[in-house]
């Protein structure tokens, strides 16, 4: 009888070691999903592209490797567990590396902002100053709308700043700093064109 | 060879080979070229996985991946005709947008060579300059193969483009009018007539083309290029409007030393002025407090010149002009006279 007692308890061990390895780790999925999402929140998949996709990749295997634990008599979670508090780990590192990246696109797209903004301030005083009236005036007045139309684009590059579309600002900033060189260029030509 | 027979069979490499097919249908675009074919090789993926995950379930000496294997083949296969369709429709949708990017540099590059023929040009540079702008960042988006963002871009400056295009069709409309020009032609051919006949020397001055041409006995003699007023496209109807006259007139006075060097006189405003200013006046488009003008010269300076209304030409120009003119030489100006003159051409290519 005492015996009987003995192996049931043993049983009991067994089962429950089997049962407590057994389960599944579901708060570590969700933890490293939330990891995730969190990171994509943050704009993972803008500046952090190839880290997010390969976080994913990573998150894709350990629930395969789940599902294939799932299906077996004897389930071990141990190293997919490993691998999710990885994913957890690795989405983090991944979403700590947008601010600087957004900070660094940010800035970029300010300091192209500063450089469009001294060009149209530059080509604006250079015609201001550019003699007129003799045999450039009409060049001149064709220059003040081109660079009306430069100083009406030039607001949307802090409309794109204030909607964090840094890449966009950015472009819109080149695209306005190069026209506006362009012109000074123009002037610049037109007061030789007079000197000569 | 017991321990050999109950090695476990490893994973098919083609497992591996279907995850890095699938990022490189991701970086391809293919959910955006091939959507249908793509969603296909997910979903066969899935089951390829899943097959394999059955597989690894099963203690090590049952497994065997030769279905599974078979499988991912098939999906390799399956996988790589999408890929390749993907970057065939990619390249078509580069070779569309660099069509129309062409397409709208011709354009631009066309209203740039217009609009440096009109004074009244500020809605068509300023627009003009916005498409470039657009332009531009199409370009650099193209360039990162943003080809989304880039045909946005485009569709961008094409709007700018189409309203600085419509301020010079407004401009230039009057230029279109067949019947309008007939009436120019005709006033340049009695012009020349009258020369050829009395032997007298005539200045014939076309707007559009902004040449200003002396007929001795019928035949040119000299060309030279001009400057018009502010508005120098529309014809002249009141003081103030900086519009260039239009109209068979006469010099009345040489002055020698002007504030533009020498200028000639003429006799704005004619007969013909006074009636369209009196109309004009009664139709209420003129204010009654406004004159019909006057001082219409052609004179020195500059061809770069925008003036109030006169005819401005450099003054080597006006030093061969002067010498050859008198008081009552006529001077006939017209809008164009030539249907064919390089702005009209590129007009109708717009």
């Amino acid at each position: 009888m005492r015996g009987y007692a003995k192996l049931f308890v043993f049983g009991l061990i067994v089962a429950f070691a089997f049962t407590s390895c057994a389960k599944q780790p579901a708060q570590e999925l969700n933890d490293a999903k939330a990891a995730l999402e969190a990171a994509n929140q943050e704009g993972a998949a803008v500046y952090a592209k190839d880290e997010a996709a390969k976080v994913e990749a990573a998150l894709t295997a350990a629930q395969d490797e789940i599902t294939v634990q799932s299906k077996k008599f004897f389930k071990k979670y141990g190293n997919v567990k490993q691998m999710l508090l990885q994913v957890k780990t690795d989405a983090e590192a991944v979403k700590a590396l947008v601010p600087a990246r957004k900070e660094e696109a940010k800035a970029n797209a300010i300091t192209v902002q500063t450089e469009a903004k001294a060009a149209l301030d530059e080509a604006t005083a250079l015609l201001e100053k550019a003699p007129k009236g003799k045999g450039t005036k009409a060049d001149i007045e064709a220059m003040k709308a081109d660079l009306k139309g430069l100083e009406e684009s030039f607001p949307a590059i802090q409309t794109a700043l204030d909607a964090q579309d840094y890449f966009g600002a950015r472009d819109k900033a080149v695209a306005i700093k190069e026209k506006a060189v362009s012109i000074s260029d123009q002037v610049k030509a037109a007061m030789e064109k007079v000197k000569r | 060879m017991i321990f050999v027979g109950c090695q476990t069979q490893p994973v098919p490499p083609e497992a591996r080979e279907a995850e890095l097919l699938e990022d490189d249908l991701r970086r391809a675009g293919a959910p955006v070229y091939v959507p249908e074919g793509t969603f296909a090789y997910e979903r066969e993926h899935r089951a390829a996985k899943d097959a394999l995950i059955r597989e690894k379930a099963k203690p090590g000496w049952f497994r065997n991946y030769e279905q599974v294997r078979s499988k991912y083949q098939d999906l390799l296969t399956q996988g790589r005709n999408v890929l390749s369709k993907a970057k065939e429709l990619k390249e078509a949708r580069l070779a569309v947008l660099a069509g129309q990017m062409a397409d709208l540099r011709r354009r631009i590059s066309m209203v740039k060579e217009v609009s440096a023929s009109i004074n009244e040009n500020q809605e068509v540079r300023k627009n003009l300059t916005k498409a470039e702008v657009a332009f531009r960042e199409a370009e650099l988006h193209a360039g990162r193969e943003n080809l989304t963002e880039a045909e946005q871009k485009v569709n961008t400056a094409r709007s700018h483009l189409a309203r600085s295009e419509g301020a010079v069709y407004a401009l230039l409309e009057r230029y279109q009018d067949a019947g309008q020009v007939g009436k120019w032609r005709t006033w340049v051919a009695e012009t020349i007539a009258h020369s050829k006949k009395t032997g007298q020397v005539v200045l014939i001055v076309d707007k559009l083309a902004r040449k200003l041409t002396l007929y001795e006995k019928g035949k040119p003699a000299t060309t030279c290029d001009i400057g018009l007023g502010r508005y120098g496209l529309s014809d002249k109807i009141h003081s103030g409007d900086d519009a260039t006259p239009e109209g068979k007139y006469k010099i009345i006075r040489k002055i020698p030393k002007s504030a533009y060097y020498k200028a000639l006189l003429l006799n704005y405003p004619n007969e013909e002025d006074l009636k369209q200013f009196s109309l004009a006046r009664k139709s209420g488009q003129v204010s009654s407090r406004v004159s019909v003008g006057g001082n219409i010269e052609i004179h020195g300076g500059g061809q770069g010149n925008i003036t109030r209304g006169c005819i401005s030409v450099e003054n080597g120009a006006m030093d061969k002009i002067y010498p050859q003119v008198v008081t009552g030489t006529w001077v006939t100006i017209v809008g164009t006279a030539d249907l064919d003159n390089g702005v009209m051409k590129v007009i109708r290519k717009m």
